[in-house]
């Protein structure tokens, strides 16, 4: 890797200091993404040269140059579509996480719900949620109201399922002890169980961004009149491909965002190796 | 169950505990345990009866699955016998008992708990005051056990011995007159292990709780107690209850070389060789022990 070799002779001229605390930062960015970022520009140029080269025509498959013309010719009305996709995507992820955690804790904590509504739940998991895309739009109409339920029950249940996994996972022994220091059910719950169970639901949270923008997009392409999956609906109509795939970059875009913001709070609230957790568990 | 009031004694007394034994009797009456299970009852005890004295150490020792720490749970109150009862004192244990010290073969610290919080976790839950005193006590323990310094330390940053060492601590915080160890060595290397079981000495040399100690290593046990209860295989019944009291305290390394501390590990042998526990050798042979 010629970027690796070359930085180190670079960055010994810069006197220390803060540029010698920056130069580390981007050196251990280069090291731990620099194949990536090689392996991502190496696949874009090779497209960028097929295209040309093979002149693909442009409602086929446009070359990257003019995918990023569209984006950036088109970015003040994708931009404002974008609000409309971002506040469905966030507030469906709130109801979601708001409804998805405490009616996790509800069926850990009692037999019925468990063997009812947990029940109910899995089962319903065989519906495609997509499909009951129209029937939300004929109860809601066209409001944002359809695609916010969309997004909810898309990321409703890794919440759900993660949360339940994460707070039946303490060791028995954990139990024991706080039973033995004569803990009360709150103190056993909030002391134990649920700090011990904060990996897995936040791979839970990870899981269900993702989700919520294909619930937000699919709620938009079914009875959109605004979001970015309703302006690719209309591009598409008008085989408008570069644009189409503008779009595309705008939705993978904020999809890395919420992942990443729930990543960062991640690494702020669990300081301790989960991995390390989860050996000692399954020993 | 007066917890507050009796740890509180305890832990004014600290500096000054010297060889003062406190603390109640746990008496064990023909308790048996029966579990039931998907493929029908499971005797773990049979019924067994023996008494432990305050400031007493004694260690369960008997081969794997032979219901040791099945007797752990019972006499915490963790589960219930199936007959007889627990007493310690006079109350008959029919709920978790809280005014002990409980420390398992894993060492169940929370990761996301420094060092010291976990250790300070018994003074949380029971509420005991005043936290600086406790906080003192938590910070004398780790100096004790060697780990000053790791105050702020998370637990995913120690090894297997020190985390065992802080989770010894916080089953002492509170300085509770019984302690209960479960296998607290059995996941650690033998060296590791034999520097723990010197550590665990020291401590309670300064404690004097009454410990009861499960273990399937018999030098581990000749070396720590002061009476051994030998079990058998599953359904558990006591095999022997063996006396120690000719090994001196302060106990070290020249204990090992005392020719009754080969005694006793001989003798131990040879209950086990004679209930088919160990095999005794190469060939099937009955040995018959000299005494």
């Amino acid at each position: 890797m010629p970027l690796t070799t070359d930085t180190p002779q670079e960055f010994n001229n810069i006197q220390p200091g803060a540029s010698k605390h920056r130069s580390l930062w981007l050196k251990k960015l280069i090291r731990e993404h620099g194949l990536a970022l090689v392996f991502f520009v190496g696949v874009i140029l090779l497209w960028e040269v097929y295209v040309r080269a093979a002149k693909v025509p442009v409602y086929v498959l446009p070359a990257p140059s003019v995918i990023l013309q569209a984006m950036i010719k088109e970015s003040n009305e994708m931009l404002k579509h974008a609000w409309f996709t971002l506040y469905e995507v966030i507030v469906g992820f709130l109801i979601g996480t708001a409804i998805g955690i405490p009616l996790a804790i509800a069926i850990v904590y009692s037999k019925f719900i468990e063997k009812t509504i947990y029940a109910f739940l899995v089962a319903s998991q065989a519906i495609p949620k997509v499909a009951l895309a129209p029937l939300l739009i004929a109860w809601f109409s066209f409001g944002m109201t359809p695609k916010i339920i969309i997004t909810t029950l898309m990321c409703f249940f890794p919440i759900v399922v993660n949360t339940v996994i994460g707070l039946s996972s303490t060791p028995p022994e954990m139990l024991y002890l706080a039973r033995s220091l004569g803990a009360s059910g709150f103190e056993t719950f909030w002391k134990f169980r649920f700090p011990h169970g904060l990996p897995s639901i936040f791979g839970g949270l990870k899981v269900a961004t993702s989700l919520a923008v294909v619930g937000a997009v699919v709620g938009e392409f079914v009875a959109g009149v605004n979001g970015l999956g309703y302006l690719q609906m209309i591009r598409a109509a008008f085989v408008r491909t570069a644009s189409v795939f503008a779009i595309l970059v705008y939705l993978s875009v904020l999809g890395i965002a919420l992942f990443n913001l729930i990543g960062y709070i991640e690494k702020r609230v669990i300081r301790w190796d989960p991995r390390r957790q989860l050996e000692r568990t399954q020993e | 169950m007066n917890t507050t009031t009796h740890s509180n004694q305890g832990l004014i007394a600290t500096a000054d505990i010297g060889d003062r034994k406190r603390g109640q009797t746990v008496s064990v009456e023909n308790v048996t345990k029966v579990y039931q299970t998907a493929s029908g009852p499971l005797r773990a005890i049979e019924e067994t009866s023996f008494k432990i004295e305050p400031g007493e150490f004694v260690s369960v020792l008997g081969p794997s699955g032979c219901g040791k720490t099945t007797f752990l749970m019972v006499i915490s109150g963790l589960i219930p016998c199936t007959t007889g009862r627990v007493k310690i004192g006079d109350q008959v244990i029919d709920k978790p008992y809280t005014d002990l010290g409980f420390v398992f073969q894993r060492d169940v610290l929370m990761d996301w708990r420094t060092v010291l919080s976990n250790v300070m976790l018994p003074v949380e839950i029971k509420k005991l005051k005043p936290i600086e005193k406790y906080q003192e006590r938590a910070h004398e323990l780790l100096k004790m056990a060697g780990l000053s310094g790791f105050e702020k330390s998370l637990p995913c940053e120690l090894s297997g011995g020190m985390r065992q060492r802080v989770s010894i601590c916080r089953a002492l915080v509170s300085d509770p007159p019984i302690l209960l160890m479960d296998e607290p060595f059995g996941a650690l290397d033998a060296l590791t292990r034999e520097q723990m079981n010197d550590d665990l000495l020291k401590i309670w040399s300064k404690s004097r709780s009454m410990v009861l100690f499960i273990t399937h290593n018999i030098s581990e046990a000749v070396y720590l107690s002061d009476r051994i209860i030998v079990m058998s295989q599953r359904p558990g019944r006591i095999l022997e209850i063996l006396d120690l009291s000719d090994l001196p305290r302060p106990r070290n390394i020249a204990t090992k070389e005392l020719p009754a501390f080969n005694k006793h590990i001989n003798r131990i042998r040879h209950i086990f060789v004679n209930q088919g526990i160990l095999s005794g050798g190469e060939e099937d042979q009955k040995f018959i022990l000299q005494d």
